[in-house]
């Protein structure tokens, strides 16, 4: 079974080929067939140039490259590399570090093995930082304050499948699953990423989970602003309304 | 799953019951305010002894009408209580995720190191940085 793990980047020249090789890393360890789609937004910083020379060290088939006229958004980028993909599983995460591959193998174990329980097979496996043996490096209380209460305001006024943390961006879908769901996501921001869960949930898939950690990389600058929060909020509103 | 199939049962749908399911709650508390305060009524003076029931009332306030004007102010606001009780149900439960929230600051501790293994590793295959 071949993996795809899609990386949209912009200006990740500095991270890519480190993520690159942990993830080389990781997979190769674990004999599992990947390979690696770069979406790159024309960064500035050239990150598509080093895109190309992590072809030329890990081969055409572990690396692959889509280009994009400019900033287009997550959700094409996720569109556009799940097109450009071949693996039956398909594996979104950030390219910065912030997700670390080691956890991967553990969310292919937990979809694996579920199709043994008795809650039966589940289609998506969410990396989750609320639950024990997960957490998050390098964020304040007030951080912390948001992101929770911004969850439980998610988990209370939406159908979520049981899943604990909303707003996360590392999992592993089955790739009918995220083919299926990818289309119907209408919001941006933190809201997208919630968006897709609550779509999952709706057209029926089963959500497991695997605890993570999650490393802050972005620091001093601020992810996290007015405009961020209503953004969310009229996302949530939206979905509440309309499933 | 199986209301969802049987037409279109929305999120909001399902708060919308709740909310008309609590409103007429309501209205049946008020409508049956004198048999609710005689059964409230007839609990209390069971159970609390008289004693005690001699230390909190007055002359103008004696035992039953205190607990009458309870009831009636009970669920004359009944639903700020609700709203209050979902508030604190709220708070707690994100306090308590905050509180319960792991720091893992071994995690970038061994992501740095992580980073300069691969560094190594890739300007060992000819990367140039």
């Amino acid at each position: 079974m071949l993996y795809s793990v899609i990386l949209p980047t912009y200006n990740e020249r500095e991270n890519l080929p480190i993520i690159t090789q942990i993830l080389h890393d990781t997979f190769t360890s674990a004999k599992i067939k990947y390979e690696i789609v770069v979406v790159d937004d024309s960064s500035p910083d050239k990150t598509l140039e080093v895109a190309q020379s992590l072809q030329k060290i890990f081969g055409k088939d572990h690396i692959r490259i889509v280009s994009r006229p400019g900033k287009l958004g997550l959700g094409s980028a996720y569109s556009a590399g799940l097109e450009a993909s071949s693996g039956q599983r398909i594996i979104l995460m950030d390219a910065d570090l912030s997700h670390h591959p080691k956890f991967i193998p553990m969310m292919i174990e937990v979809m694996d093995k579920s199709s043994k329980t008795k809650t039966g097979k589940v289609d998506i496996v969410s990396g989750t930082r609320y639950k024990r043996g997960g957490g998050v490096a390098g964020w304040d209380t007030f951080r912390k304050l948001t992101s929770c209460g911004a969850n439980f305001l998610a988990t209370f006024l939406l159908a979520t499948g049981g899943a604990s943390d909303l707003t996360g961006s590392f999992r592993l879908y089955e790739r009918a699953a995220i083919v299926k769901i990818l289309p119907q996501v209408e919001s941006k921001g933190y809201a997208f990423q919630m968006e897709i869960l609550v779509r999952a949930h709706n057209d029926g898939y089963k959500i497991g989970e695997v605890p993570i950690t999650f490393v802050d990389r972005i620091y001093g600058e601020s992810k996290l602003g007015a405009n961020e929060i209503i953004m969310y909020l009229k996302g949530l509103l939206q979905l509440f309304f309309t499933t | 799953r199986l209301i969802k199939m049987a037409g279109l049962f929305l999120r909001y749908h399902l708060f919308l019951s709740i909310g008309m399911i609590f409103l007429a709650i309501w209205k049946a508390a008020f409508e049956n305010l004198p048999a609710i305060t005689k059964a409230v009524q007839s609990v209390v003076t069971a159970i609390v002894p008289s004693a005690t029931l001699e230390q909190f009332s007055t002359p103008s306030l004696p035992p039953d009408v205190a607990i009458a004007q309870g009831v009636e102010e009970a669920i004359r606001y009944m639903p700020v209580y609700a709203i209050f009780v979902l508030g604190m149900y709220a708070l707690s439960s994100v306090l308590y995720k905050v509180a319960t929230f792991e720091d893992c600051k071994a995690a970038a501790v061994e992501l740095n190191k992580e980073i300069e293994d691969a560094k190594k590793k890739l300007e060992a295959k000819g990367f140039k940085f």
